[in-house]
């Protein structure tokens, strides 16, 4: 199950919950099945590992290495970030692509 | 006979004018050629383009003098774009120009003008074919160069808005001979390797030719056949390409595309936190209105005397006893009666002594009949009290409410009566009146018997 799925079935219990049309037991049981949903998106949030990896074709497959930052600091050869630079030389534009 | 038709100047000029200014083979057109003879002006341009055996003359407003992105001079060759009208007043046609490219530019330009009709036609633009973004990604791919700046904004952003974020970098040359070939590559090996939910295909701003892998149709196709989503963020705000085009979402900026990919974690937790109390707070509603219709039912006549059945019955209980009397009174009057009709008429012949004897015996047997229908009534006054008491009982809230729980076996939820149901570092859940707790058995206390 997905992580916007679980949530939209937590709306629709919240939604038969608020009604009041439910029997004791179905509440409980709605209830239940909500507290179990909600424990399931925060494991969603928690069960991703932080990594960044270069992914490296190998003969067969693939192979997965750490990234290190210290790489791109020294040698920026190309492009700027889009946000140091704002103003450009006119030359340098590409206005006509344009939509 | 009529003379024929004679003009004046302005009505032939007219004529010219319409012929040339509503043919559509002169306008919106592109014309290459050579600058020469150019004179700024304070507000327009004016400047000819010319080649080996013609000239044109042309002029640039000052309204789109501000698009023009290069600094005209003599010997320059351009591309111009514009429509052919006419100056009557200088019986002269002329150019009027909306923008000029350096001639690189220019075919760059109508490159890509044509490949984006091509794409466009074959259905590579179509909005139904744009794939949703996922709402929330196992890992998040990136295509772009390992020594730019996007790779760097990318990361930053990304990490800001979800901390313990998974991304896979797929490295790629992202300009110059090859770099189209390489950017394709990548977009494949990242689907192969499919375990990113979304990639971001792009760099930071350059010119346009920095950026003209970007529009290239092997980056279009890879783009168009990748399974998982892509956001293509190349350059600045202002820069278009084909992979734009392709892409199921546009970012501006490479910042922009990490924006879009990933939720902030923050707002996800908060979310979680808001309907974990909603749901609580449902519920306890719910159990409140439910506990006080039970009240109202348990007051109500019905439950309070769940056995007025029994009563009932105990009543014809009562009845049938008193009638049983009356006709043991009767029949002992009658006794009596004959009795004293029998010793009436035989006089001495029945002695008095059996008489009284009788009298006893009956007075004992009334009185016994009356115990017997008390206990009777009163055997099932104290039932139907029992089973009362046991009704209420009976309901699980007020047990709950009370203090008492519930112990189920987990997961299978079977009811935990016995401690010989459960072992050692089993699991089992335990209903309260609010809430519930989950916890692991770490002892068991056998029952002494």
């Amino acid at each position: 199950m997905k992580f916007e799925e679980a949530m939209e079935k937590l709306e629709k219990i919240a939604e038969q919950l608020e009604e009041g049309s439910l029997s004791l037991d179905e509440a409980l049981g709605r209830f239940e099945e909500g507290v179990k949903l909600i424990d399931f998106c925060e494991k969603k949030l928690k069960e991703a590992e932080k990594k960044i990896q270069v992914l490296m074709k190998e003969k067969e497959g693939f192979r997965l290495k750490e990234w290190r930052e210290e790489k791109i600091e020294d040698q920026r050869s190309e492009g700027k970030s889009d946000e140091e630079e704002k103003i450009r030389p006119e030359e340098d534009s590409n206005s006509l692509f344009k939509e | 006979m009529s003379l024929p038709h004679v003009y004046s100047v302005a009505e032939i000029t007219t004529r010219i004018k319409r012929l040339i200014e509503g043919s559509r083979d002169l306008q919106e057109i592109w014309v290459r050629g050579e600058v020469s003879n150019f004179r700024p002006s304070s507000r327009h341009l004016y400047f000819s383009l010319k080649d080996e055996n013609a000239l044109l003359s042309c002029v640039m407003f000052e309204s789109r003098k501000k698009s023009l992105r290069l600094a005209l001079s003599d010997g320059m060759e351009v591309m111009a774009r514009g429509n052919i009208g006419v100056y009557g007043a200088r019986s002269r046609y002329q150019l009027y120009v909306e923008e000029i490219l350096s001639v690189g530019r220019g075919v760059l330009y109508l490159k890509f003008e044509q490949l984006k009709e091509e794409l466009k036609k074959a259905g590579y633009f179509d909005p139904e074919r744009k794939s949703p973004l996922p709402y929330l990604p196992r890992a998040v791919g990136v295509v772009t160069s390992a020594t730019g700046a996007a790779i760097r904004d990318i990361i930053r952003v990304l990490e800001d808005r979800f901390p313990n974020l998974r991304i896979v970098l797929a490295f790629c040359r992202v300009q110059g001979e090859g770099a189209a070939e390489e950017i394709a590559q990548a977009i494949q090996d990242l689907n192969d390797y499919g375990e990113v939910d979304v990639i971001i295909v792009g760099r930071g701003g350059g010119s346009l030719e920095d950026l003209f892998a970007f529009n290239e149709r092997g980056v279009a196709e890879a783009i168009y056949k990748s399974r998982i989503p892509i956001v293509s963020a190349v350059g600045h705000e202002i820069d278009f390409t084909i992979s734009d085009f392709v892409a199921d979402y546009r970012a501006p900026t490479p910042s922009a595309a990490a924006q879009k990919v990933v939720p902030k974690k923050e707002d996800l937790t908060n979310l979680i936190q808001t309907r974990r109390e909603k749901l609580t707070f449902l519920m306890t509603d719910h159990l409140k209105t439910y506990s006080s219709d039970l009240e109202g039912i348990e007051n109500s006549l019905p439950f309070r005397y769940p056995l007025r059945a029994i009563q009932n019955s105990g009543q014809v209980v009562d009845e049938l006893t008193k009638s049983l009397f009356l006709s043991f009174r009767r029949k002992h009057k009658l006794e009596n009666y004959r009795l004293s009709a029998l010793a009436h008429t035989f006089g001495q012949l029945v002695p008095k002594e059996r008489v009284r004897l009788t009298g006893e015996k009956l007075k004992e047997q009334k009185s016994r009949l009356w115990r017997f229908g008390k206990s009777q009534l009163e055997r099932e006054r104290e039932k139907v009290g029992f089973l009362e008491g046991k009704l209420k009982g009976l309901s699980p809230l007020s047990i709950l409410q009370r203090g008492y729980s519930i112990c189920f076996k987990y997961p299978e939820e079977e009811i935990i009566k016995d401690c010989r149901q459960v072992e050692e570092g089993g699991k089992i859940r335990v209903k309260l009146h609010r809430g519930g707790v989950y916890s692991t058995v770490y002892k068991i206390e056998e029952a002494n018997q």
